[in-house]
């Protein structure tokens, strides 16, 4: 699968202003920003691959997203193990534990796929904070070191940070992209389309439904362990619900099903958000009309819209 | 002497008091065009549900070349060589016919996810390959010309056609149709026909559920006509046309609705 020349030019060139940003603006406050994003949009990828490619709504990311950041927090904060062994334990626990419930929940679809999965999340925030012991409870899990460096690589700095974050989330992307693209990728897409005829032709939309729910949980599981490290001190509020609905609000806006969605949804929300942050718990209000706006006007969200336009200009 | 490709024995599939299909014997012989044809709730698309393996029999077994396949999941029994359509077409609209159709080829695929981000030449010659197989079905269907096209914007009777490629694309051995010519007119019907009949020269045996009595009489080497979940006859055409069973079930069951 070779990309057009023009994407590739677009893309060369948003590779290049990400890579540059930290370097040109001189505003730590505004990288973390864009840090955070990243982040949080690692986890709307993985949000995406089941709703958007397979067509089940899981309500559990800001769950898996928790888990994935006390998983590496509680290693790295607690155990001491290394930054480099607590990602990848991290993820692989996340999907673990994914694979684990999606064993019960995936017996449902749709609608009550959509509440078991919302059950599981209200559930995971409560053991974290009734955990205390591990977890630290309501008051969170605090210092939780930088990683460690890899010879010359330090990674202490905020600059230093953006970029490995910046990686994580191009690798998420890739493999992101690479499954779309792929006989898995058509597999979840034919399971979305009608798992009745899936079915027929030989598909066992069972273990689509299962591989793509694991998928989710792992890249959730990535976003948080990131988002831990990053903070250096994590709170219940992180595996929250509230977390699952902002993720889903990130991806409507930004745009189901498509490659550039969860970004560009997760980037604008939260800069949205940051310039609203005076007027305190307003912002909310300001967020649900943009929401509805979105939903009613632009289904498919900004990334759907972008690819609309040029064919009306064209006619 | 050899199991036919498909028998079916003492099928019953009852939900709760009703016996939707109660009791019914099958044989589909290799190579041949069976049709299933019935008044209207007779129980010829939970036949056809049950032996695909969606729905699971409360009596009776269903059996592909001699093996036991009562119960399988649909996927398992796809895989074994059975492909069917559905009576309202499940392709995706948005997507384009030539998409719609590679998913077919997907259950003789072993690309996993690994191979996918990893790009490995199993992954590329397997994509490679499913497209061209794809490609041929569309051809054989005589809708290769549209393969660039979202579904949503080609003709019923040529989303009909792509159909019935998307069955065809895995290779099976037994075709299941159910009713393909619902929703077309009468010279639609009747290309319709020729590609049925082209598919069972190609040595895929066929088995039909279809309301249009020219089209099942034109086609089939034996028709088994159920009445309430039962098989009430079985033969030839010719046999079937004259006989005083089935002409009251069908006059009989219209003129009192």
């Amino acid at each position: 699968m070779r990309l057009p020349p023009a994407r590739g030019v677009a893309l060369s060139l948003l590779l290049l202003t990400a890579i540059l940003f930290p370097l040109l603006v001189d505003n730590p406050y505004l990288v973390s920003v864009v840090i955070t994003a990243y982040v949080t949009a690692i986890a709307v990828y993985g949000l995406d691959v089941m709703l958007g490619y397979t067509g089940e709504l899981s309500l559990a990311q800001g769950g898996f997203f928790g888990i994935g950041g006390y998983s590496a927090g509680i290693l790295m904060a607690t155990y001491e193990v290394s930054f480099w062994i607590a990602l990848p334990a991290a993820v692989v626990m996340t999907a673990a534990l994914g694979y684990v419930i999606g064993l019960a929940a995936l017996r449902t679809r749709g609608d009550y796929f959509a509440i078991f999965t919302l059950a599981v999340g209200v559930m995971i925030v409560i053991i974290i904070e009734r955990w205390e012991g591990v977890t630290g409870g309501t008051d969170g899990l605090i210092g939780i070191p930088p990683p460690s460096s890899i010879g010359p690589l330090r990674f202490d700095s905020l600059t230093a940070q953006y970029y490995l974050v910046l990686f994580f989330l191009v690798l998420t992307i890739y493999v992101v992209w690479s499954l779309v693209n792929s006989l898995v990728g058509r597999t979840f897409v034919a399971v979305r389309n009608s798992e009745e005829l899936a079915r027929a032709v030989g598909i066992d939309a069972g273990k689509t439904h299962q591989l793509s729910f694991v998928i989710s949980a792992a890249l959730a599981g990535l976003g948080g362990a990131l988002y831990a490290v990053f903070l250096g001190y994590i709170g219940p509020a992180m595996g929250g619900v509230q977390m699952t609905f902002m993720m889903l609000v990130y991806l409507m806006i930004g745009g189901v099903a498509s490659l550039a969605g969860p970004l560009v949804g997760t980037l604008l929300v939260t800069g949205l958000m940051q310039f609203l942050q005076a007027f305190a718990e307003y912002q909310m209000m300001a967020l649900g009309p943009i929401l509805v706006v979105v939903i009613i006007f632009f289904p498919k969200g900004l990334a759907g819209l972008a690819k609309l336009l040029p064919e009306r200009w064209r006619r | 002497m050899s199991a036919p490709l498909l028998r079916v024995e003492h099928l019953g599939m009852h939900f709760g008091g009703l016996k939707a299909v109660d009791d019914v014997d099958l044989d589909v012989p290799e190579g041949e065009i069976t049709a299933v044809i019935g008044p209207n709730g007779a129980g010829k698309s939970t036949f056809f549900n049950v032996v695909s393996g969606f729905c699971t029999p409360t009596t009776g077994r269903v059996a592909l070349n001699g093996m036991d396949v009562t119960g399988l999941a649909p996927h398992r029994i796809a895989r074994l060589g059975v492909a069917r359509t559905f009576q309202t077409t499940k392709l995706f609209p948005e997507a384009e016919v030539l998409d719609n159709v590679i998913i077919g080829r997907r259950q003789h695929t072993k690309s996993n996810v690994l191979d996918a981000i990893l790009r490995t030449k199993r992954l590329r010659t397997e994509a490679a390959e499913c497209r061209e197989r794809a490609r041929q079905a569309l051809e054989f269907a005589g809708v290769l010309h549209l393969e660039a096209l979202p579904v949503g914007s080609i003709p019923q009777e040529a989303r009909k056609r792509v159909a019935i490629a998307l069955a065809l694309v895995a290779e099976p051995q037994l075709l299941l149709l159910d009713e393909p010519a619902a929703g077309i007119n009468e010279e639609e019907t009747s290309g319709l026909t020729a590609l049925i009949r082209k598919v069972v020269e190609s040595g895929i045996a066929v088995c039909l559920v279809e309301h249009k009595m020219r089209m099942v009489m034109d086609l089939s080497d034996r028709i088994v006509v159920l009445n309430q979940g039962k098989k009430i006859a079985e033969g030839t055409p010719e046999e079937i046309r004259n006989d005083p069973t089935v002409i009251d079930a069908y006059l009989g069951g219209s003129s009192h609705a």
